[in-house]
């Protein structure tokens, strides 16, 4: 079915591939301008829309649920904590967010596109399309199979997740539970009346170090109510 | 057409192309930039890069492994994204930069 009459490297394209080099294009443009971008909040823009476009391709894959996942976390959750996290931090003018330039820099871009150039070419000059095409197994969940069930690829997710991989869901999600203790004890401001700062859990912000290293007066004190 | 889905043309090729591409902007981002936010952003987009590779192996071998494995880097991201934002805020409490530079006490 050659619609648009073009060939590419024998790869007739058609209305798929003109979707996925346009959303495929945007997203390395927009990822380009994230890393070019002086401003982080433009940064941060930049990668949403570049999540978006992921997004699309995850829908094209076949992977309805995870790319509706793709845009509630990364774009709705991560990105907005991003963004939070700038306008906390009050760096959104001035020369803060400003980066300067200086060797790495001048070294990095070099290796990096040498680095993307080698991954480009070992991709392409793979046999990797007729490789798994030959495949002589392959899993149970062929596009025709999902379709059988009633929920698609959401019910298939579910079954395999709570099925097959219960057990690394399980550790997932102590994985979150230790990410959001230590999210909290990490940001939480520790004040004089604070009862965590006088207990001895977590890191001292404040300036004055009460736990890591005390003042010679609360050394001395600490030593008189031990009775030295 | 009703109910059947179509067989994607695409080859694996390209969007194995894609995902490299992807994974190498985002580790000039890494290596150029000097912000840490933006430093962090670079690492999720390299995280995203390997998410679509893993999803069209997982597409093109007919397997749910693949997505599965994409969940789990989704919450791993989440989770480090949480310490790692918690990290900079703590940070920005002692001394008020974001530029990796001016954090080297644990130098040498």
């Amino acid at each position: 079915m050659n619609v648009f009459g073009l060939e590419i490297f024998g790869v007739v394209i058609g209305f798929q591939e003109v979707v996925f080099l346009l959303l495929g294009g945007i997203a390395v443009g927009s990822s380009l301008m994230m890393i070019i971008q002086r401003n982080a909040i433009y940064s941060a823009l930049f990668l949403v829309v570049a999540f978006f476009q992921f997004g699309a391709i995850y829908i094209m894959l076949g992977a309805e649920f995870l790319a509706a996942l793709q845009v509630l976390v990364y774009t709705g959750a991560i990105m907005v904590l991003f963004l939070f996290v700038i306008m906390l931090l009050q760096l959104s003018e001035g020369p803060q967010l400003r980066d300067l330039r200086g060797f790495q820099a001048v070294a990095a871009w070099p290796l990096g596109l040498l680095l993307t150039a080698e991954l480009v070419a070992i991709i392409l000059t793979s046999k990797v399309n007729e490789q798994v095409a030959n495949v002589a197994v392959k899993g149970s969940y062929p596009p025709s199979e999902v379709a059988k069930y009633r929920g698609g690829n959401v019910e298939v997710i579910g079954r395999v997740l709570y099925g097959d991989f219960l057990y690394p869901f399980e550790v997932a999600s102590l994985i979150l539970l230790v990410a959001v203790v230590g999210a909290v004890i990490l940001s939480r401001k520790f004040g004089t009346d604070d009862l965590m700062a006088k207990g001895g859990i977590g890191i001292n912000v404040g300036g004055t170090s009460r736990l890591l290293d005390p003042t010679p007066q609360e050394r001395t004190e600490r030593a008189r109510q031990d009775g030295y | 057409m009703s109910g059947e889905i179509a067989n994607t043309s695409i080859p694996l090729a390209w969007f194995l192309t894609l995902s490299a591409i992807l994974f190498g902007i985002g580790l000039i981002g890494v290596l150029t930039r000097r912000n840490v936010l933006v430093i962090f952003m670079s690492v999720e987009l390299m995280m995203n890069a390997i998410s679509l590779s893993l999803l069209a192996f997982a597409r093109y071998l007919n397997s749910m492994t693949g997505q599965m494995f994409v969940i789990f880097v989704v919450t791993i991201a989440a989770a480090e994204a949480a310490i790692g934002l918690g990290l900079i805020i703590a940070l920005a409490r002692n001394k008020p930069t974001v530029d990796t530079r001016d954090v080297e006490e644990l130098r040498d």
